[in-house]
């Protein structure tokens, strides 16, 4: 970067601070800047313009530095960018494409696009129609996504939303895909985390990490999900799919409140600015399907996180990001307390397009699913008087139990979704009676799963063949013995349902 | 007289935006003595702190008579008029390389008035790293006409042969 003196000695316009207050600092002069533009103040900070008037330009500051009085700014003539490249893949930077840490070197890539930009139009978008798998799944079963979409992932803090964002990450990752986790306004030890989990599991090479810590000016934290998505954009155009994480909104609403407020502007409904929903919907309209120039299709899938109040999903940013997001995956705190792991509510969570991706066999498994799961809860306010309960009623219970067992899954576990469909119809077809033999012996069948081709092989076979659950309960109970034996379990008499 | 006359009368003596500091810190002074009383000639002796013309010129537009409860308000109102027209001359900001006299200052003064605008004031600064020429400030447009300049790009061109040369 070059130094003030030689940006001054260029653009030739120069400006003096009048006032600052926090982060906004008010300068006369620079009669020909920009909005957007990248100013530089005498004592080498940077700010961006954020409005202007006949007499004054406001600037918003990218640095904690305080600036004075009567200090000189001038322009630089550059735009809000960030470099772009492969080289970034495996590092953690900041919103303008530097390392975060002072160990970490990037080579400088060679291409550099502008951070905030209007989303592309209609004519470049293309219906989504591929499935998006999140290795989670209760979330592969009952609230589908596709890829392109844009699903909000909110609940309580500590309810699992982390573990959840970890196990999409790694299970897309290892499909190819390449994915961007934006830390917004995140503690230091927070993205080290992030950072051990990709080293451990051996995806940083599909990976990227933009972030800034709550201690960064609320400038830089403002910007750091408009770099992730330009970021997603540049991977998309060279011909990635690309996943997105936004981790949370709710922060960045916050400080985009702080800025907002500081710059004088009329205050809204929680003294949010009145563009809030602006600001984020536009963010979020730059996710989806595109076509490309060449004619190829790529997506960016878009988890926003936002995090709710006591349970409470009605609040103004959440039901904003709701609205403008294609459904949302709900974190019950009280399912956690129950030991739910994940802790998701199927009946309070919502996919809007997940579903168009899916197979015939996984739609009517979807379908059956949540018929189940109705009625279990419809039947559960009555369990209390279990003694007096008919048969059938009991059976629902126990069947209920064991579906809830075969979806508890730990964190950073990721599952196939086909072995996963397998497995059901091996609980469907009452393969399992008992609570403890079933979690034991799910563990095997997916650790087998991982290392026994026969296995894969066998699940490819059952699941391809068929266009319904009918279908597959039907074949799985007549290759019974021959799936038991490939993941070496043994063999029970299988009641019919 | 008029407010416009009276504006462009003083005008004529105010080169510099040290003048026109010097000149509001007077009328500031002149205006507290309308709540506490003063003599007519006290009064005056305000103004004839300014240059003997400039000095003149307002002590008969506002002290050529005692003050009364009847006259300050339209005093007051002149004065104010004056100082608003004061306040909204734009400055240029002159960094030149030697101290400048009295002459000299009249000098840039007449120029700027004369090619830019009459209401134009000269922020004169002094500062010898730019070897000669001068800097030039107005409007946030920021011109670089000095010395320094001139030869930092002649050392560039050179430096570039030099490492030319070499390749």
């Amino acid at each position: 970067m070059k130094s003030f003196q030689q940006y001054l000695t260029s653009a030739e316009e120069i400006g003096f601070v009048e006032a600052c207050n926090q982060s906004i600092v008010y300068a006369s002069g620079l009669p020909n800047a920009t909005l957007q533009e990248i100013v530089i103040f005498e004592s080498g900070e940077l700010g961006v313009i954020l409005s202007m008037s006949r007499s004054q330009v406001e600037i918003l500051l990218l640095s904690k530095t305080a600036i004075k009085a009567g200090l000189r700014v001038t322009r630089t003539g550059a735009r809000q960018e960030m470099p772009l490249g492969f080289e970034l893949l495996g590092k953690t930077i900041t919103p303008f494409g530097q390392p975060l840490s002072a160990n970490q070197t990037i080579e400088e890539p060679r291409v550099s696009r502008p951070i905030d930009i209007s989303p592309s139009g209609i004519n470049t978008r293309k219906r989504i129609e591929q499935t998006f798998e999140t290795g989670v799944t209760l979330v592969d079963m009952l609230i589908p996504l596709g890829k392109g979409q844009r699903e909000l992932v909110i609940g309580d803090r500590k309810t699992g939303k982390t573990s959840f964002l970890y196990q999409t990450i790694l299970k897309q990752a290892t499909l190819g895909t390449i994915c961007i986790y934006a830390g917004i306004g995140k503690k230091k030890t927070d993205i080290k985390k992030i950072e051990g989990f990709f080293h451990e599991n051996h995806i940083e090479n599909n990976t990227v990490i933009i972030a800034t810590s709550s201690e960064d000016p609320a400038g830089v934290i403002y910007l750091t999900p408009y770099a992730a998505m330009t970021l997603a954009e540049y991977f998309r155009d060279e011909g990635h799919d690309v996943l997105v994480v936004m981790d949370d909104l709710f922060t960045h609403a916050k400080f985009y409140r702080e800025i907002m407020l500081i710059g004088k502007r009329f205050p809204g409904r929680n003294a949010y600015p009145p563009d809030i929903f602006y600001t984020h919907a536009r963010l979020l309209e730059r996710a989806g399907n595109f076509i490309l120039a060449n004619g190829s299709e790529h997506s960016i899938t878009c988890l926003p996180v936002v995090e709710s109040v006591e349970g409470d999903i009605a609040g103004y940013i959440q039901t904003n990001l709701m609205s403008m997001t294609d459904g949302h995956i709900y974190f019950d705190v009280e399912m956690f307390a129950k030991g739910n792991r994940p802790a998701i509510n199927p009946f309070v969570s919502v996919s809007r397009v997940g579903r168009q991706t899916h197979s015939p066999l996984r739609l009517s498994l979807n379908r059956e699913l949540i018929s189940f799961l109705t009625l279990h809860r419809k039947l559960e306010s009555y369990s209390h008087f279990s003694a007096e309960a008919g048969s059938d009623v009991k059976r629902t219970l126990a069947v209920a139990e064991r579906i809830f067992a075969f979806f508890t899954q730990n964190a950073n576990e990721v599952k196939n979704i086909d072995l996963q469909i397998v497995v059901f119809c091996l609980l469907w077809i009452d393969y399992w009676q008992d609570l403890q033999k079933l979690e034991k012996e799910i563990g095997i069948i997916n650790a087998t799963y991982k290392n026994s081709m026969e296995a894969q092989a066998l699940v490819k076979e059952l699941i391809s063949n068929v266009e319904s659950l009918n279908e597959l309960l039907l074949a799985v109970r007549k290759n019974q013995e021959k799936i038991l034996k490939a993941f070496g379990l043994q063999t029970v008499q299988v009641t019919n349902i | 007289m008029n407010d416009s006359a009276l504006f462009d009368q003083i005008l004529v003596y105010i080169r510099t935006k040290a003048d026109l500091s010097e000149l509001l810190t007077c009328i500031e002074e002149f205006t507290d003595t309308f709540f506490a009383p003063k003599k007519l000639e006290e009064q005056q002796q305000i103004f004839r702190k300014l240059p003997m013309g400039l000095s003149k010129i307002l002590v008969n537009a506002f002290a050529s008579k005692p003050t009364t409860p009847e006259n300050q308000i339209e005093i007051k109102r002149s004065i104010d008029s004056l100082v608003d027209k004061l306040h909204a001359c734009k400055s240029l900001q002159l960094t030149i390389a030697f101290q400048p006299n009295d002459e000299t200052i009249g000098y840039f003064s007449d120029w700027v008035k004369r090619n830019v605008k009459k209401d134009v004031l000269i922020d004169l600064r002094f500062d010898k790293a730019i070897v000669g020429g001068a800097l030039i400030i107005a409007d946030g447009v920021y011109k670089d006409y000095s010395v320094r300049k001139k030869l930092s790009n002649r050392f560039q061109i050179q430096k570039e042969d030099i490492l030319g040369l070499l390749d």
